[in-house]
């Protein structure tokens, strides 16, 4: 009997843990600035924008990325969740483009808040943030 | 007279690089960045000098240090250059030098396509790793696999004066890309001790041809690329044949380099397995005349290494590797004409900014220690073994 209640509250700890998971993950927000025509994108387009390969919007405008620092926990979230990859590898990416002088990195933000503000001034920008404060020019899109 | 050119330069500088001066995006010099790194390696290796006076004790002679400038010259034209300090050998000293400085323009861009120019001295993008090799933040293992990015002659095959048309296709984080680059490449003098016998001098860079595919992505699943690279070079030499000594002041050779890479990629795990099938041809139109003797020679090696790196977590990596490289022969090989290296090791990166790391090398053969650094004789122990220790930092 011990047993089992043992087992009960692992399995009960267990399924919490993912659900507060999975709730974290869902109030994470992939933000554009206003100018940016597409309401949403495929997962594949938001990594391949991450790992700076992408750099055109569907009109041609660049895109500007933006990512809080390495130490954040929306940064940390935001990669491991949904891009996949661990921020190491991520980083080893950009610098691999910086070192070889093919490329550029993201610019890097202290905050959510200098992220909204950022997205919301510059044409053509991407961004994520978990607040749910958001200016109103600021734009959510959907990720498939 | 110094201190004001230093000024001068220094406001030029900073007058280019200001980006509160120009806003714009259509303006000149945006998007400017700044890069630099700096590591200091501990090596202590069993019986040979190992990149640093190692040989028997523990030697900090192995450092490097980059640093780099990118901005977007005007609109889509960019310049990138990267200045890079480093010692690897005691004969060679600190060498300083420019790496690579380059315009690139994209010629034709839409979402999905790329085809553009680079022009000035440019890396030569052998294999998955050679453009970032010297960045320990961008590579695995404290030593790159010797087989394929050997230390030994890395600024003579680094980077050369020329033009590249590069091109690419994205399908969704998949990327197809092809690149062939027309060069003269840039030789360093002090790595020909690497052919001491031959007393080289006045050596120059001919022409260059370097052609690579590749296709994949670099994070989640395969990643896969073919390189041709065939570097040609001049060279003044004299030696010893008999009782006379040859002097040649019409000499020549070239490398012939085929890579094939394959790495696969998952959120915590990697493999990476490279084959380099390497041609090395000399010619000395004196030894022509010499009875027994041709004037041109050609050689063969065949390299290849397989590596998996396992990441525990954000901060801790294991890697473990093995490295081989073989000359081809038609009798047993000799001791420095094969190299057989198991390593592995571990990094810790306690922040973004800093890396530490420790491996440990258990090497048979000597075809990648480096000659000026290292007296051997067929009588010295083929097997050894090297430890290293390397913090690296870069912002």
């Amino acid at each position: 009997m011990t047993k089992l209640k043992r087992a009960f509250l692992i399995t009960v700890f267990v399924l919490s843990s993912l659900l507060s998971m999975t709730a974290l993950s869902a109030s994470l927000k992939v933000i554009v600035n206003a100018s940016v025509e597409e309401n949403h994108l495929k997962l594949k387009d938001l990594r391949s924008i991450y790992t700076m390969k992408k750099n055109l919007w569907s009109n041609g405008d660049r895109i500007a990325v933006f990512v809080l620092s390495d130490d954040n926990a929306t940064h940390k979230e935001f990669c491991r969740k949904l891009l996949k990859v661990f921020p190491r590898q991520l980083e080893s990416v950009w610098y691999r483009l910086v070192y070889s002088g093919t490329g550029e990195k993201p610019v890097s933000v202290n905050s959510e808040k200098e992220m909204i503000e950022l997205v919301t001034n510059t044409p053509g920008a991407i961004g994520y943030i978990q607040s749910e404060s958001l200016h109103e020019e600021t734009k959510v899109i959907s990720i498939k | 007279m110094k201190k004001q050119k230093l000024f001068r330069l220094s406001s030029i500088l900073l007058l280019l690089f200001s980006d509160s001066l120009f806003a714009d995006q259509n303006e000149w010099f945006q998007r400017n960045s700044w890069n630099a790194f700096v590591s200091q390696t501990a090596i202590y290796s069993s019986d040979y000098n190992f990149l640093s006076q190692s040989d028997d004790r523990l030697s900090f002679d192995l450092w490097e240090a980059g640093l780099l400038v990118s901005t977007a010259v005007k609109n889509k034209l960019t310049f990138s250059a990267q200045v890079l300090g480093r010692k690897v050998s005691e004969s060679s000293g600190n060498d300083l030098r420019i790496d690579y400085a380059f315009f690139s323009y994209p010629l034709y861009q839409t979402v999905n396509d790329t085809f553009g120019l680079r022009l000035g001295r440019i890396r030569s993008s052998y294999g998955l790793y050679n453009e970032t090799r010297d960045i320990p933040h961008t590579r695995t293992g404290i030593v790159m696999p010797q087989s394929m990015y050997f230390d030994m002659t890395r600024n003579t095959f680094y980077s050369a004066d020329g033009i590249e048309l590069f091109g690419y296709r994205d399908f969704d984080d998949r990327r197809l890309s092809a690149q062939i680059f027309f060069s003269k490449p840039v030789a360093d003098e002090d790595e020909t001790g690497e052919v001491a016998s031959l007393n080289p001098t006045n050596l120059k860079g001919d022409k260059s041809l370097l052609a690579k595919i590749s296709y994949g992505s670099e994070y989640d699943g395969f990643r896969t690329s073919f390189t041709y690279y065939r570097p040609e070079y001049k060279v003044d030499v004299s030696f010893p044949v008999g009782m006379m000594t040859v002097v040649d002041n019409d000499a020549s050779f070239y490398s012939e380099s085929m890579i094939t890479s394959l790495e696969y990629n998952q959120f915590d795990w990697s493999v990476t397995t490279e084959y380099l099938r390497h041609k090395f041809s000399t010619n000395m139109p004196a030894l022509g005349g010499v009875p027994g003797l041709q004037a041109k020679n050609i050689g063969y090696e065949e390299s290849f290494y397989i590596q998996g790196l396992y990441r525990f977590s954000e901060q801790w990596e294991s890697y473990v590797r093995y490295d081989s490289t073989e000359r081809h022969v038609n009798r047993a090989l000799l001791d420095n004409e094969k190299w057989h290296d198991i390593n592995f090791g571990g990094s810790y990166r306690p922040s973004e900014n800093w890396l530490v790391r420790a491996e440990v090398h258990y090497i048979e053969g000597l075809a990648r220690i480096l000659s000026r650094d290292n007296v051997t004789s067929s009588a010295q122990d083929p097997y050894w073994t090297a430890a290293m220790f390397q913090i690296a930092y870069k912002w």
